[in-house]
């Protein structure tokens, strides 16, 4: 490059605001809904005080029970506010330098690349107009990356106060850190406090001095004929030790020791302790939401600022580089810190699993009893845990008794034996044959519709391999029903909605199968990953409820001699899943006409 | 004993005279398994917001920021949303206990003793989950101040 400036690698350091801001306000509305749940729990727990229903002595810890819950559940959605908040400042504040970066610095960089193309460095270093050029975009660069620095520090600063319940303390004053946040980031790391400062701009313009720079460039010095290396020796010693000094507000030789040496502890520990830091940031937040950036980028999913480690291994004279350095180590020294251990322990979901363990047989009783309740006609436990009661909203079925003819009308007329049945059957594995891809907008005489659709890239594959239908540009097609969903159970209501099936394809039979099919990969890791099983099950609880339910009440609809295939990669959520099915009577008998299919189909 | 064969349903009472449980069975099931379907939502909600927060650290692209999220995912979400369902667990299972003891438990328990015992599993109610966390609730272990 002729200038020596990766106005792409400084990019890089910028958020894209609009991004935050959207996953700001999903925070805020996921934590006011936890609020929202909390009251209509304890309005429907407030009803044990109606006369008659609960009375004995002591009845008001109970009367009282979800008035901590909520207490907690407020505490949470404000919190959450709080974050939006300070998150969108931040964004707003990036925006702004993201925008100054473009109008101010992109411009002038790209018209000096232009300037200097084809030309290395040295090839026009002795030109003192254009190295001072090179060197003002250099400080462009470094003002704003100070400024990106204090509104990352600042709104840091107030996220550790929400972290800290200190939220609404009022600013003491004393330099306008109540909480302490540098003696925060400073604990357990034992070096570098002054890491909670902003870095300023002219700190930036002396590591942009060094001989490697800063991961967007470095500064050019003016070719005055000297020795190169003689030229080095000087800078590095001079500048390193007026920097370090400074960077600690101490003078002298012994504060310059002192602080070296505190560069080399942080050194060593960078260089042996780095990994397994990085490695544990990103195991906690896997744990945290199974996000698979993780695994590709766990430095960017970790929101790392890209400065380059590497410049701080300098091969000679350490003792000296370090004050030329003194100052941008100490943003990398934030990755040393111990990063927060996110014990999940996940809490067991409340309710029936726990009574279940607790208390065997009781949970039959509850229903029982529940079911003989007559003076709330709310159906009883409408989460929709299986295990018995929990009845899908079938409007109608006609389903043949028997598997022969069926008497099944495909779309688009004529009767199923009368029309030319595509043989999609895959003859070397499960699904449809991969050289019969549906198009977009076909029915393929059935009751549905092929639709392009969004497809997370963990489960991409496996889907593939069951469907046999291709991705491609992150889209896939799916097959998309309408049906009659029952949206009020007390007054039957219904509503219109639309369902995706993986695929949808022939089975020629004989007789003709409509084939709907679903692929389920990679649950298995809800279990081991967590101390205990409960996000797991709760994980299988909604699918159950809010996808097999509703597909399966969409194909009986929908008639004909269908069947639904369900296959999981992992056998012991493929058995999880069955048990689920079967504990339902209709999807128990089902399950034995083979007209639902759940099974484990691992990929080769 | 079955629930059933009690004689007087709903409003079946036991107990003693000096503290007497007037429960309606079917009504307080109700309650609780309507509760806890509300409640079944925490478990999502909690998901939710780790993969809400997760979404913010990446698109922050700052290690401070990201490092203070997770903070706020420890301290604030995980602890918090852990208190919520932990008391929403007891509560359900304390009530739940309380039909139990007064209405299948053991026959043979004088009315004084049953009475006593749903009260006992009453008071669990209440609970702290976080409770057994303290030190000086940790039993066998000295607090060193």
């Amino acid at each position: 490059m002729s200038t020596g400036i990766d106005l792409a690698a400084f990019e890089r350091m910028l958020p894209d605001s609009e991004a935050l801001r959207a996953r700001a306000d999903a925070l805020r509305d996921t934590g006011a809904e936890v609020e929202s749940v909390a009251a209509s729990a304890a309005t429907v727990w407030g009803r044990l005080q109606g006369q008659g229903i609960y009375e004995g002595p002591g009845q008001e810890i109970v009367f009282s029970a979800f008035a901590p819950i909520r207490t907690k559940a407020a505490d949470i959605a404000e919190a959450m506010g709080e974050v939006r908040s300070a998150i969108v400042n931040y964004a707003e504040e990036a925006a702004e330098i993201r925008r100054r970066f473009e109008t101010q610095v992109r411009p002038a960089a790209e018209a000096f690349a232009v300037e200097t193309a084809g030309q290395t460095v040295s090839e026009w270093d002795d030109d003192r107009d254009l190295v001072e050029r090179q060197n003002a975009i250099m400080s462009q660069l470094s003002v704003l990356a100070a400024d990106l620095d204090a509104a990352q520090r600042a709104c840091a600063q107030v996220l550790a106060r929400i972290s800290s319940g200190t939220s609404k303390e009022t600013d003491s004053g004393s330099g306008g850190d109540p909480l302490g946040f540098a003696g925060a980031f400073a604990q357990g790391a034992g070096y570098l406090a002054s890491g909670a400062l902003p870095t300023t701009a002219s700190q930036f313009d002396a590591a942009a001095k060094s001989g490697h720079g800063l991961a967007w460039g470095r500064a050019v010095e003016h070719d005055n004929g000297l020795h190169p290396f003689i030229r080095g020796i000087g800078d590095q010693i001079i500048g390193g030790y007026e920097s370090f000094a400074g960077l600690l507000g101490k003078r002298g030789i012994p504060a310059q020791l002192e602080a070296t040496q505190g560069l080399l502890f942080m050194l060593g520990s960078l260089t042996g302790r780095n990994a397994a830091a990085e490695q544990n940031r990103a195991e906690m937040l896997r744990q945290m939401a199974q996000v698979d950036l993780f695994k590709t980028d766990p430095s960017r999913a970790a929101g790392r600022l890209a400065f380059d480690i590497g410049t701080l291994f300098i091969p000679a004279g350490a003792a000296a580089k370090a004050g030329t350095f003194g100052r941008v180590p100490a943003r990398a020294a934030h990755v040393e810190l111990p990063a927060p251990r996110l014990e999940v322990t996940t809490p067991p979901t409340p309710g029936l699993h726990t009574i279940r363990e607790a208390h065997p047989g009781l949970l039959d009783r509850l229903r029982t009893w529940a079911q003989d309740h007559t003076v709330d006609p709310q159906p009883a436990y409408a989460g929709g845990k299986p295990g018995g009661g929990h009845q899908f909203d079938v409007v109608r079925s006609e389903a043949p008794d028997g598997v022969a003819g069926g008497g099944s009308t495909p779309p688009g007329g004529g009767t199923q034996y009368g029309v030319q049945l595509p043989d999609h059957m895959n003859p070397n594995g499960p699904g449809r044959n991969p050289e019969m891809q549906p198009r977009i907008g076909a029915s393929e005489h059935g009751p549905g519709e092929w639709r392009l659709q969004s497809s997370s890239p963990q489960g991409r594959e496996y889907q593939e391999f069951i469907t046999g239908v291709h991705a491609a540009d992150g889209k896939v097609p799916e097959y998309i029903l309408e049906y009659d969903k029952v949206v009020d159970s007390v007054t039957g209501a219904i509503s219109r909605t639309e369902i995706r099936m993986d695929n949808f394809h022939w089975d020629k039979g004989p007789p003709p199968v409509q084939v709907y099919s679903d692929a389920k990969g990679h649950y298995a890791f809800f279990e081991t990953r967590f101390k205990n099983s409960s996000l797991y099950n709760a994980k299988l609880d909604e699918m159950y409820r809010k996808q097999f339910s509703n597909q399966l009440t969409a194909m009986l609809q929908k008639g004909g001699n269908t069947r639904l295939e369900w296959h999981f990669l992992e056998k012991k959520v493929a058995d999880d899943f069955l048990d689920r099915v079967l504990s339902d009577p209709l999807g128990a008998r089902l399950v034995s006409e083979g007209r639902v299919v759940i099974q484990w189909t691992p990929m080769p | 004993m079955k629930f059933d064969s009690l004689p007087s349903s709903p409003g079946a009472s036991a107990g003693a005279a000096d503290g007497v449980f007037d429960v309606d069975p079917a009504a307080v099931s109700a309650v609780v398994l309507e509760t806890d379907a509300e409640a079944a939502a925490f478990a999502d909600l909690a998901y939710a917001l780790f993969q809400d927060l997760s979404g913010l650290v990446e698109a922050c692209r700052s290690d401070v920021i990201g490092e203070q999220l997770a903070e706020i995912a420890q301290d604030t979400v995980h602890r918090g949303m852990n208190v919520v369902q932990r008391r929403t667990g007891n509560a359900l299972n304390a009530v739940a206990e309380v039909l139990t003891i007064l209405h299948s438990a053991d026959a043979a328990m004088s009315d004084t003793a049953r009475v006593s015992a749903a009260e006992a599993a009453q008071a669990k109610a209440d609970d702290d989950p976080y409770a057994f966390e303290r030190p000086d609730h940790i039993p066998g272990q000295v607090t060193p101040w």
